[in-house]
C-alpha cells in the first residue's frame, strides 16, 4: 500500500486559489509580445534564487519545483543542447501558475508569489480587440505587473516605434477597460538589456535619447492614472559576450514587487469567488473583487 | 526501560555517506568508548549486516555497496548514556538511496515510510561533497570558454538533446522537495527538525571553516529554505562528519594510527569538535 504526495507541477486555478485562500498571494503578471523573454525572465528568477545570487530575498518554498525546473532545463547543459533555447509558451485551456515563497531578511516577512503563464499571443490580440483586453482577467486580479518591452526591438530604428506603441496601446486599452485602473502596480521592464548600446558605442546617444523619450511619454500619460509606474531594465540571460552576468536587473525588479506587495501575515485574498469553483470556465472566470488600493 | 519515545529517520541520496556513517555508528555504540556518546539498546536481525560494514571500517577499507548484502531496512533504539529513559529509534528505510528519487518521481512512498514519517521526531538527512550535483547555465559555459560554442553557426538540433527528467534535477532542489514532502505528511503534528550531515568532512574542511559555510556556498538553497521555515519553528543544523577522519589511502597512517578506532571520527558542529558520532542524533532528542 502506498501514499499519495502532492505534485511540483505547475497549479491549476482551482489550486492556486487554495493557496490564495489560505493565506495572503501576491499575482505577479510577467507579461508582453512573443518572445520578449517573459519565460526567461522567471527562469532566471528561479535560477538566482537557486544560486544564492539575490541578497533581496531569500528561497522559502514552493509547491512547483519542477514546473521551475522545466523551464530552466532548455539553459541548462544538462539539457545537451549548445543553444541556450527558451520555448514557447503555447496558448491553453486554462491558466497555471507558478508558486514561490520568498523570505525578506531585512524583516523576516514571507511573501507567496503565483506567477500565471500567460502566452504573449493574448497581448497580442488584446491590441486589437477591446474584447480580448477585457478577458484578460489575470491583469485585473494581479498585484503586480510586470510589462515587458522587447530590448532587442528597442534597439532596432525599425522595430523601436512599433514596440513602443504597443506598450502605449495596451496600457490605454487595459485602463479604457477595467482592467487596470488606480490600484495597478505596473512595471515597464526593458527586456535583454544586453543588446542595448553601451557607452563607447556610436549607437548609445540616439537609444538612450529614445528611450528617455519612451519612459517620459509613459510616465506623463498614465502615472496618474495607475496605481505606481516603474521603469526597470532587465538581463536575464545575456548573450556571450557581455559585460552583464546573468541575472541582471533581476534583483531591482524583485525588490520593486517587495515594496508594494501583501506579507503572509495578512488577509488571504481568493483569486475566485467560491461558486467559481463550480463554473470555472477558462479565461473567463468569476475574478473575486480585488480590494481597491489607496493611492 | 521506557518505551521508545523517539524515532529518527535517517536519508540521503546514494553515495551521500550513509552506510560509513552506520559502519562507524555501530562501533561507537558498541564499543562505549565516547564519552557523553548514546549506547546501543536494542538490535534487530541487522547485526550480521552492521558486523561486516563495522569490520570494513576498522579494517580502513572501502564499504561497499553490494545491494543483495543490504537489508531492505534497518533500524536499531539507542539509548543515552546519562541513565535516562529516553530511547530513540533510528530508523535507515532505504540504504542504498535510491528510494527517494523514485518517490520524487511518482509522487507517491510506501504506507510504512508514511508511518514512521508521521510518528517520527527529525531527519538525519546526508550529503557528500563530492556526489552533489548543480546546475550549470550553457551561457556560463560559453562566457568560461569563449569559441567554445560558436552561436552563430550552432544549431539547436532535437536530436542527442536531453528531455527534462528527474535525473537532472540539482541536488539540492531535490533535498528541499523531499523535506517539502515529509513536512507535508506531517501538518497536523509539531515540525520536525532537521540534521544536515555532509559527510566526508574531511575532504573539504581546509577549505571552509564550518560545514555551515559549506552548505551556504554549495547548496544555497537548501540553505535558505532550512532558515526560512515559516516562523523558525523548525530547528536545524549542520554537522560536518568524517567517519573515515581521512583519505583512506593518503591518511593511512594517520587513521590506522589512533588508539582506539573511535578517535579517528571527526565530528564537527557549532564551533564545536569531537569523536561523537551520535551527536547528530541526541541534538535531534533535545529538541524534544
Amino acid at each position: 500500500m502506498t501514499v499519495s504526495l502532492p505534485g511540483a507541477e505547475p497549479l491549476t486555478i482551482q489550486q492556486a486559489n487554495q493557496i490564495a485562500r489560505r493565506t495572503p498571494v501576491n499575482v505577479v503578471a510577467v507579461f508582453g509580445p512573443v518572445k520578449s523573454g517573459k519565460t526567461t525572465l522567471i527562469a532566471m528568477i528561479y535560477d538566482s534564487l537557486q544560486r544564492g545570487d539575490l541578497t533581496c530575498c531569500e528561497f522559502a518554498g514552493s509547491d512547483t519545483l519542477w514546473g521551475f525546473e522545466r523551464l530552466c532545463h532548455n539553459l541548462r547543459i544538462a539539457s545537451n543542447r549548445t543553444v541556450q533555447d527558451m520555448q514557447h509558451t503555447p496558448r491553453a485551456d486554462s491558466y497555471q501558475f507558478l508558486h514561490l515563497r520568498v523570505r525578506d531578511p531585512l524583516n523576516d516577512r514571507r511573501y507567496e508569489f503565483l506567477f500565471p503563464d500567460i502566452t504573449g499571443e493574448l497581448f497580442e490580440e488584446a491590441l486589437d480587440s477591446t474584447e480580448d483586453t477585457e478577458s484578460l482577467s489575470i491583469i485585473r486580479r494581479a498585484d503586480q505587473i510586470s510589462l515587458l518591452a522587447d530590448g532587442e526591438k528597442l534597439v532596432s530604428p525599425i522595430a523601436r516605434q512599433r514596440a513602443r506603441a504597443d506598450i502605449d496601446t495596451f496600457i490605454r486599452s487595459c485602463l479604457e477597460v477595467g482592467v487596470m485602473d488606480r490600484s495597478s502596480i505596473i512595471q515597464i521592464v526593458v527586456t535583454k538589456s544586453d543588446l542595448l548600446p553601451e557607452e563607447n558605442d556610436d549607437r548609445f546617444a540616439e537609444v538612450s535619447e529614445f528611450l528617455q523619450n519612451f519612459e517620459n511619454d509613459v510616465t506623463s500619460k498614465y502615472r496618474d492614472r495607475v496605481g505606481s509606474l516603474q521603469f526597470l531594465r532587465v538581463a536575464a540571460l545575456p548573450k556571450a559576450p557581455s559585460s552583464l552576468g546573468a541575472g541582471h536587473g533581476i534583483a531591482q525588479l524583485i525588490e520593486g514587487w517587495l515594496r508594494s506587495t501583501k506579507t503572509t501575515d495578512g488577509t488571504p485574498d481568493p483569486l475566485l469567488r467560491p461558486e467559481s469553483d463550480r463554473e470555472f470556465d477558462s479565461f473567463q472566470w468569476r475574478v473575486a473583487t480585488k480590494p481597491r488600493q489607496d493611492v | 526501560m521506557s518505551d521508545v519515545e523517539f524515532g529518527v529517520l535517517l536519508m540521503g541520496p546514494p553515495k551521500s555517506g550513509k552506510t560509513t556513517f552506520l559502519a562507524a555508528l555501530y562501533h561507537v555504540l558498541e564499543q562505549a568508548d565516547v564519552e557523553g556518546a548514546l549506547r546501543l539498546h536494542h538490535l534487530g536481525e541487522e547485526r550480521s549486516y552492521l558486523n561486516r560494514i563495522r569490520n570494513h571500517w576498522l579494517s580502513c577499507e572501502e564499504i561497499g555497496r553490494t545491494p543483495e548484502e543490504i537489508p531492505p531496512q534497518l533500524s536499531m533504539q539507542l539509548v543515552s548514556s546519562d541513565d535516562s529513559d529516553s530511547i530513540v529509534e533510528l530508523v535507515v528505510p532505504d540504504l542504498l538511496g535510491e528510494s527517494y528519487d523514485r518517490y520524487l518521481e511518482h509522487r507517491e512512498w510506501p504506507q510504512e515510510f508514511d508511518d514512521f514519517v508521521r510518528k517520527m521526531l527529525g531527519v538525519l538527512l546526508f550529503v557528500h561533497p563530492d556526489h552533489v550535483r548543480k546546475s550549470t547555465l550553457i551561457l556560463e559555459v560559453d562566457q568560461t570558454v569563449p569559441g567554445l560554442v560558436d552561436s552563430d553557426s550552432a544549431t539547436d538540433v532535437t536530436e542527442g538533446v536531453n528531455a527534462w527528467g528527474i535525473e537532472h534535477v540539482p541536488t539540492q532542489v531535490k533535498l528541499v522537495e523531499l523535506l517539502r514532502l515529509l513536512e507535508h505528511r506531517r501538518t497536523d503534528l509539531p515540525p520536525i527538525q532537521i540534521g544536515l550531515l555532509v559527510s566526508a568532512w574531511d575532504r573539504v574542511a581546509d577549505m571552509w571553516d564550518t560545514a555551515d559555510l559549506w552548505v551556504e556556498g554549495n547548496m544555497p538553497f537548501l540553505c535558505q529554505y532550512l532558515s526560512a521555515r515559516i516562523g523558525g519553528e523548525v530547528r536545524h543544523r549542520v554537522f560536518g562528519i568524517s567517519a573515515q577522519g581521512g583519505d583512506l589511502i593518503q591518511d593511512r597512517d594517520k587513521i590506522t594510527g589512533a588508539t582506539n578506532a573511535s578517535d579517528r571520527i571527526i565530528v564537527s558542529s557549532a564551533g564545536q569538535r569531537s569523536h561523537d558520532i551520535t551527536a547528530p542524533i541526541r541534538w535531534i532528542m533535545e529538541g524534544m
